[in-house]
């Protein structure tokens, strides 16, 4: 029971499982990921590409999504996220590591050890404005040469009177040997953006969006966790105030990552709601570790009833909501593609439905929407928290999916599923326990909720009206 | 509890003055509907029923000759009327986000307007129903619409975004006044139970279903106004989403783009919100409900148009980012050419010919909310008076430019051509505000524009303080009145 | 403070029974308090009437969770399925329409439709749900007989104990609504009809 933030230090009990293990246990997992990782890029370096990439990606979002949480917190200045608002301000000052980790990612793309985002590097590279200016010799295997003919299919479908001649574009894909011609449009529309999407450019911005994270993370939490030993009432105003610069920043660099990072792997593809779609996925991750977070400091009374199953409940609505938002954003895009079936954007969906792809996707329907939506509706389903605790690992296991569906089928055209996935998941391994290593590091070096903040004591209180 | 109680240093404040009773509320909102209307509401009144008179003339004048009498002809098969239509439907989405989503987020600031704002959605929403009822010609036969079994023994095209639109609109109508009348029922009470005249009474009496207040009634109604709030969320957006969805699922550059749905919600949202600003700044000068709607309230509006004209204005920049970044011909001479009239000159070499509109869409939308970075400009009256007219200048402009600049020049130079709105077009518009503003002010005159008892339960001390006997985990001394967030 | 006469109007010669006791109480605690003495008590057909929905009178009253929600589900599930039935049956059994190469009950064009239904039909259920529950509409109620009422929805709380419960008894419960200090306590009487 929680009656005086004062007496209580708020602090992780020294000898409790997520001061002395759970950490060790990342890190050993982030070891074992790394082993895996090493035989996956000796054994296919520019499939592992996609590997890191995808595991590299699924730990951004869940950083985004927890950054995004504090910045909302502080905009809205509501009182009931204050207690559990330290859990994502922990997850979002991993930055830093998400900063490490981006490292192999710009270097292998650099060097080109990565493929994944050659095919506009090739476009704008010497003698390719002639025909068929490279086979497989010229760049490494038959994958990306493939590539090349499902994205002249969609160059192809865009040049009107390519179109004309050879009727649907679409069916073109893996079926129809690509011509020199279909070759020289593709490639014309891709030298179009050869300027945003060449390598030092690329890699520039990618700075760029690292560093802004890292900033907002660090300044954020130096604030916060200044404010757990000063008591500075101003502070709060001061984060208000910044949050709205921050979240624009925040915004705009989530969707250009986005489009960068994972849009650019069809460089010829493209999708205006992409980078909504990304943050929603990216809330829903967070929220649904921050609720396991937080079920287990109230499970083991880490907090003193601090965080409670009402901060919880809220958490867990909060997360349904997005959950909401995420199929509306994934369903407008799919079906506004779907429904007018141009070729040039229906390829991206085709991959994703073919190659066993066609189960992840079916996967990402029902496992995270329709079940979770029927078994989150209720409130006792919510307030019942061994329960939400299994909802929340499994949202977890959807949003990692998520993203999976998201990458990796760019890695074989025509798509498919193919035994990587275990370099795949010693990807995420790696990327995954090294960010839990630090994560779980901080959470035993500051006070489990921001006990300087002024509005902690009605959060203490805070019980749902509704 | 020192919880109800604002932490001033970090800017928070009492939403309503200080010492206000349960019973100044009663008699603040019920007073409009008992005495004589002042001068100013017959001042709004009558020029809003000269207006309907207009819009019953242009209907009549319409449905005698026939929808050529609009400027809408090829290849702009849509004009002022689906603009109209998008933006009158847009309007109503900020009654329902007032209503539904902030009381989902518990912004307690919210019961000083969400009446107001609910009854603007359901005006504005028959406002909208209106032009694409005209818009099928022989509006006689737009049962056709609904899945009655008819003489010609067909159905309708369920597949058709149009058919959608059906279903959205008449379910958002339907769900939005379930929404303001249940809300309403207590308040109906209150008059009822204050009426000095029979017929008071008996109107009053016969809308309040015979509410008494009873606990075991409003254990169920606040659980059902929460489950209409639950559901009206999802409606909403769904709402602008299938209104997007009639221009995203065709292929006309500049309409197809998957971000169209969540675009259009904000939008619309936005121009709502700034509609029910502009009410409620001539309402609250009319009636005097200075203490109840205050600058505070205001205050946080400006602060939410700002957020919305920021996700607009991210929509914005990633059509144009993604029309360029495509490659797609089409895509950029739409952008750059019909809208933004730059870097392409067409064959004849001119401009695009509604660059000023789309130009006049990024001020009002973009850069007109700027201005409520600054707390000066969120506090002063006349300012955000003209900012939130602008906006809604803005907000038609958005909805023409993307009509009208897709439509009059796509893909083919030789079927290309341009709009002129006529009279009728412009008429009818007018018109409709007529229909809008004459319904507003009877309801601001009739019914609580304010809800009683929501505002009500908002007062400092308005719920009980039990320490319970038996042992619960968590006390019951709840933050009951939510102290206006920061500044 | 009390007076055993019901407050009429018009003083007919109509035959008059006792039908509730109406506690009046000026705040919010003080009405909370009396309705856990009453629920104590173990009295069923009683209320309290106030002017907004006061937070933790429900566990003050010992009233269980309401079950609207679970109407309201229904009602939206038979939404879902009935909207699914109309397309079908509408553009795939009588009469298939196959439009943009799009063939009859093509998943992703249905699915607005049967959200919009969904919802439509969850409204309903919401809203005659409540209605039910809250036995509303009824407009003519003896609690109406009291004059003071009337300022139950101004700023008034109160709690009334109806002659129908089985543990009511005109002197024990109006010692017991005493013991609970109202500020008011009325016997209300209704015509016999």
């Amino acid at each position: 029971m929680a009656t005086d933030s004062n007496q209580q230090d708020y602090r992780l009990p020294a000898n409790s499982f997520l001061a002395t293990t759970a950490w060790k246990v990342s890190a050993a997992l982030a070891a074992v990921g790394l082993v895996g990782s090493i035989a996956g890029y000796a054994a296919d370096a520019n499939r592992f590409g996609y590997s890191y990439l995808f595991g590299f990606f699924a730990v951004t979002t869940l950083m985004l999504g927890a950054m995004f949480l504090v910045l909302i917190q502080h905009m809205t200045a509501g009182h009931w996220g204050v207690t559990s608002r330290r859990i994502f301000e922990v997850f979002m000052a991993g930055a830093p590591v998400i900063a490490l980790l981006a490292l192999p990612l710009l270097a292998g793309s650099m060097s080109g050890r990565f493929g994944m985002y050659d095919e506009w590097r090739l476009v704008n590279g010497p003698g390719n404005h002639e025909s068929s200016g490279h086979g497989e010799d010229d760049h490494g295997g038959a994958a990306e040469h493939s590539a090349l003919t499902i994205g002249a299919g969609v160059a192809h479908a865009q040049e009107p009177e390519a179109a004309a001649d050879e009727g649907h574009g679409a069916e073109h894909g893996e079926a129809h040997a690509h011509t020199p011609q279909e070759q020289r449009l593709h490639h014309r529309t891709l030298q179009a953006k050869s300027g945003w999407l060449e390598s030092s450019v690329w890699v520039f911005r990618s700075l760029a969006y690292l560093v802004a994270w890292c900033l907002i993370a660090f300044l954020y939490f130096r604030w916060s966790t200044r404010q757990d030993e000063t008591k500075d009432k101003m502070l709060t105003p001061k984060m208000q105030n910044a949050s709205y610069l921050s979240s624009f920043v925040f915004g705009l660099t989530l969707t250009f990552a986005a489009f960068d990072w994972v849009m650019s792997l069809e460089p010829a593809w493209y999708s205006t709601i992409f980078g909504v779609i990304i943050f929603g996925g990216s809330a829903i991750g967070m929220l649904a570790v921050g609720c396991l977070v937080a079920i287990h400091l109230h499970k083991h009374n880490l907090t003193h009833g601090a965080v409670n199953g009402e901060h919880i409940n809220d958490l867990s609505r909060l997360m349904f909501g997005f959950i909401c938002f995420w199929t509306y954003v994934q369903f407008s895009q799919w079906m506004l593609i779907w429904y007018a079936g141009i070729p040039e954007e229906a390829t991206w969906f085709h991959r994703r439905w073919q190659g066993g792809f066609e189960w992840v996707t079916l996967t990402l329907i029902f496992g995270h929407f329709v079940a979770p939506f029927f078994l989150l509706i209720s409130r006792v389903q919510k307030r019942n928290l061994g329960w939400l605790q299994k909802m929340c690992l499994w949202l977890l296991v959807m949003h990692v999916v998520d993203l999976y569906w998201f990458v990796v089928p760019q890695a074989h055209t025509p798509a498919q599923l193919d035994a990587a996935v275990i370099y795949d998941l010693a990807a995420l391994l790696l990327c995954g326990g090294a960010f839990f290593t630090f994560v779980l590091k901080g959470f035993a070096r500051f006070p489990l909720i921001p006990v300087g903040d002024p509005r902690l004591s009605r959060s203490l209180h805070h019980h749902q009206t509704y | 509890m020192s919880d109800d109680t604002p932490i001033y240093e970090i800017g928070e404040t009492y939403l309503l003055p200080q010492g206000t009773t349960v019973h100044d509320i009663t008699e603040a909102v019920a007073r409009v509907t008992e005495t004589k209307a002042p001068r100013g509401w017959w001042i709004c009144f009558l020029p809003s029923v000269s207006l309907l008179g207009l819009m019953t003339a242009v209907i009549a004048y319409l449905l005698a000759m026939g929808i050529g009498v609009w400027g809408n002809n090829a290849p702009a098969y849509w004009g002022w009327d689906i603009t109209n239509f998008v933006w009158w439907i847009g309007i109503g989405h900020a009654g329902t986000l007032i209503s539904a989503i902030l009381f989902l987020f518990r912004q307690k600031w919210r019961t000083s307007i969400n009446r107001f704002a609910e009854a603007m959605t359901v005006m504005a929403v028959l406002c909208a129903a209106m032009f694409p009822a005209l818009h099928t010609g022989r509006p006689w036969f737009d049962y056709y619409l609904f899945p009655i079994p008819n003489q010609m023994d067909m159905w309708p095209n369920f597949k058709s975004p149009l058919m959608w639109d059906v279903f959205a609109v008449n379910t958002y109508l339907t769900i939005s006044v379930i929404f303001w009348f249940v809300g309403l029922i207590p308040d109906f009470a209150t008059l009822r139970d204050r009426s000095e005249t029979m017929l008071r009474r008996r109107i009053y009496g016969f809308l309040a279903l015979g509410w008494r207040g009873s606990h075991r009634g409003w254990q169920h109604y606040e659980r059902a106004y929460l489950i209409f709030a639950g559901i009206s969320t999802p409606l909403v957006l769904s709402v602008h989403s299938v209104v997007s969805f009639d221009f995203a699922t065709s292929v006309i550059p500049g309409w197809h783009t998957t971000i169209f749905p969540p675009y259009f919600v904000a939008g619309a949202v936005f121009s709502g919100f700034a509609l029910v600003m502009t009410m409620m700044l001539i309402v609250r000068a009319v009636f005097g409900m200075h203490n109840l709607v205050n600058i505070r309230h205001l205050d946080l509006m400006n602060k939410f148009m700002l957020g919305t004209s920021m996700i607009v204005g991210y929509a914005y920049a990633m059509e144009f980012f993604i029309a360029w970044y495509s490659g797609n011909p089409y895509e950029q001479w739409v952008f750059l050419h019909n809208r933004a009239g730059f870097a392409q000159l067409d064959s004849l070499g001119n401009w695009g010919p509604l660059w000023w509109s789309y130009w006049a869409m990024i001020s009002c939308n973009v850069l007109v909310p700027q201005i409520f970075w600054f707390k000066k400009c969120r506090t002063s009256i006349p300012i955000m008076f003209v900012a939130t007219i602008l906006i809604n200048i803005g907000m038609w402009f958005e909805r023409f430019v993307i009509i009208v600049t897709s439509l009059t020049q796509d893909f083919l130079p030789s079927s290309w051509g341009n709009f002129h709105p006529t009279f009728i077009d412009v008429g009818l518009y007018l018109g409709t505000f007529g229909l809008f503003l004459t319904l507003f002010l009877l309801f601001v005159r009739w019914i609580p524009m304010i809800a009683i008892a929501e505002l009500k339960a908002t007062l400092p001390g308005a719920h009980p303080n039990l320490h319970h006997h038996h042992g619960e985990e968590h006390d019951h001394a709840h933050a009951s009145a939510e102290p206006a967030p920061a500044e | 403070m009390s007076d055993h006469e019901t407050t009429k109007k018009e003083p007919k010669v109509a035959e008059k029974r006792p039908a509730l006791y109406l506690a009046e109480y000026e705040t919010p605690n003080a009405v909370a308090k009396a309705a856990m003495k009453v629920r104590d008590a173990g009295y069923k057909s009683w209320d309290c009437h106030t002017p907004y929905p006061l937070h933790g009178l429900d566990e003050a009253m010992g009233l269980a969770p309401t079950k609207i929600g679970v109407i309201s589900f229904v009602c939206g599930l038979m939404g879902l399925i009935g909207g699914a039935l109309l397309i079908q049956y509408a553009n795939n059994w009588d009469y298939p329409i196959i439009i943009g190469g799009k063939p009859p009950g093509s998943f992703p064009s249905m699915v607005p439709i049967l959200f919009e239904c969904t919802v439509l039909l969850t409204g309903f259920g919401t809203l005659f749900g409540m209605l039910h529950l809250l036995k509303l509409p009824m407009h003519n109620h003896p609690i109406f007989e009291s004059d003071r009422f009337a300022a139950a929805t101004d700023d008034k709380y109160f709690i009334s104990i109806e002659v129908a419960d089985s543990k009511f008894d005109l002197t024990k419960t109006r010692a017991l609504l005493e013991s609970t200090n109202p500020s008011h306590l009325e016997l209300v009487q209704e015509e016999v009809l």
